[in-house]
């Protein structure tokens, strides 16, 4: 490594103080260094600098401290072992939803950061009447990256929760959560304004209406939304297919604040409900 | 503060740490020890107050860039005992990496070369935050680097991650 150094000092000798001869300033190992302090994105896109940046950029050592330091633990959750070439590699495929804990949820990585992402099976949640078959069936949908998803057939109580254990999320983070669903033709009565998305987080808690249902023609513009501050959990398309709304936010500090409990009910109304398809529950780190 | 040489004193080890253009640094081996790159020439050539070792750099490290590491290698052998304690030393970090560009990668380097650890995470985190969000073109400018890719070797970098240069 010292005569590493050396070779790049004599390197420095001839070229004097010019810095027009690409980087022989910094070695490449100072350029992994530098880069260790940015983000995945950042360091994607500085790949594009010079031959040199395009291999720091791909080491193992600058992605292996992008990856989560619980990793390999993460790893050993997942139903369908990850093969992977390098850590960079690791780090993309893990940008793709793998099945953890039994397919109990879903986990991923946020590409620009690689904070934790993770998604509640509505299997693994708790759903009103959810085991009687005549408000909830459960089917299997190719679309669907858990085995089984609950239907809303009709109900008038409708509440639903779920929880994720915080030392599973990045810290330090502030996330949002989001119900993450799909709603049959003829959905209705999922739009009541007592219907409430809520999440508490130790003595946190936030609450905020929710509706399921596409909005009416003549509602508010996006700018009266923006000024009311409800633009943030209107209902979103997905990539993945699937339609997303917030149900609120929260931030993760030392990871020691228990479990995050997220729930979104209308027992109030009781007005009849139905068309909900279930995809489950995120959190994904806030932009 | 540090710049120009001291009169070694008192009998204690001294080395000579020598820049290009011919200023000569007499530090202590604590502060000698700072550096990996010191540390491993020194247990192996030894040095004495009598007869202090001379270290040549090379020209990349001016004297005004190992001024800097000088004084950083100095404030650090003496901890966070003297002069206010950690947080003093917190504060003459911070402020020590307040340099222009030039200065800044030079230092780099120079801590990267003499194997100061804690003192190239100080400006690699700096030279990060200056370059975080820049385009390519910004990056190498700051870097003062040429690209050495063909228009055809940009394409397939560009893409295989289109979504970091939207």
């Amino acid at each position: 490594m010292a005569t590493q150094k050396r070779a790049h000092a004599e390197e420095d000798e001839e070229q004097g103080h010019d810095r027009g001869g690409g980087f022989a300033k910094l070695p490449e190992e100072c350029v992994a260094q530098v880069l260790s302090y940015t983000t995945p994105r950042d360091s994607c896109r500085s790949a594009l600098v010079s031959k040199a940046f395009l291999s720091a950029a791909g080491s193992d050592a600058l992605w292996e401290g992008f990856l989560p330091s619980d990793c390999a633990e993460i790893l050993s959750r997942a139903v369908h072992p990850v093969q992977y070439s390098s850590k960079k590699d690791l780090y993309f495929r893990l940008c793709h939803p793998i099945l953890v804990d039994g397919g109990g949820k879903s986990f991923l990585l946020e590409r620009s950061t690689g904070k934790k992402t993770y998604m509640i099976s509505p299997a693994k949640m708790i759903l009103a009447h959810g085991s009687n078959h005549q408000y909830w069936t459960w089917i299997s949908l190719p679309e669907s990256r858990f085995a089984k998803v609950p239907e809303l057939l009709s109900v008038c109580w409708f509440d639903i929760y779920g929880s994720i254990d915080s030392r599973l999320l990045s810290r330090k983070t502030a996330y949002v959560a989001y119900i993450v669903f799909k709603l049959v033709p003829d959905a209705y009565g999922l739009d009541s304004p007592h219907q409430k998305g809520s999440v508490i987080l130790g003595s946190y808690e936030s609450a905020n209406y929710v509706s399921l249902q596409p909005e009416e023609e003549e509602e508010e513009s996006d700018e009266e939304a923006a000024e009311e501050g409800t633009e943030g959990r209107r209902m979103r398309s997905r990539e993945d297919g699937w339609l997303e709304v917030e149900l609120g936010e929260f931030y993760i500090d030392e990871g020691d604040e228990g479990d995050v409990e997220m729930r979104l009910r209308e027992t109030e109304e009781l007005q009849w409900k139905h068309g909900l398809i279930l995809q489950g529950f995120e959190v994904r780190p806030k932009k | 503060m540090s710049e120009g040489t001291k009169e070694p004193d008192g009998g204690e080890e001294k080395v000579v740490l020598k820049t290009h253009d011919g200023q000569e640094f007499t530090v202590d081996m604590a502060t000698a020890n700072q550096s990996g790159t010191l540390k491993n020439l020194l247990s192996e050539v030894g040095s004495s107050s009598n007869n202090p070792q001379v270290i040549p750099l090379p020209s990349s490290i001016t004297s005004r860039v190992l001024g800097k590491v000088v004084e950083y290698c100095q404030r650090h052998a003496a901890g966070g005992g003297r002069r206010g304690g950690m947080q003093a030393l917190e504060q003459f970090d911070e402020e020590l990496v307040e340099l222009d560009k030039d200065m800044l990668l030079d230092v780099t380097y120079a801590a990267a070369f003499l194997d100061v650890p804690r003192l190239l995470d100080l400006t690699s985190q700096a030279v990060a935050d200056a370059i975080k969000n820049m385009s390519v073109e910004e990056v190498r400018h700051y870097f003062g680097v040429v690209s050495d890719f063909t228009e055809e070797e940009e394409k397939v970098i560009r893409s295989e991650c289109p979504w970091a240069f939207e």
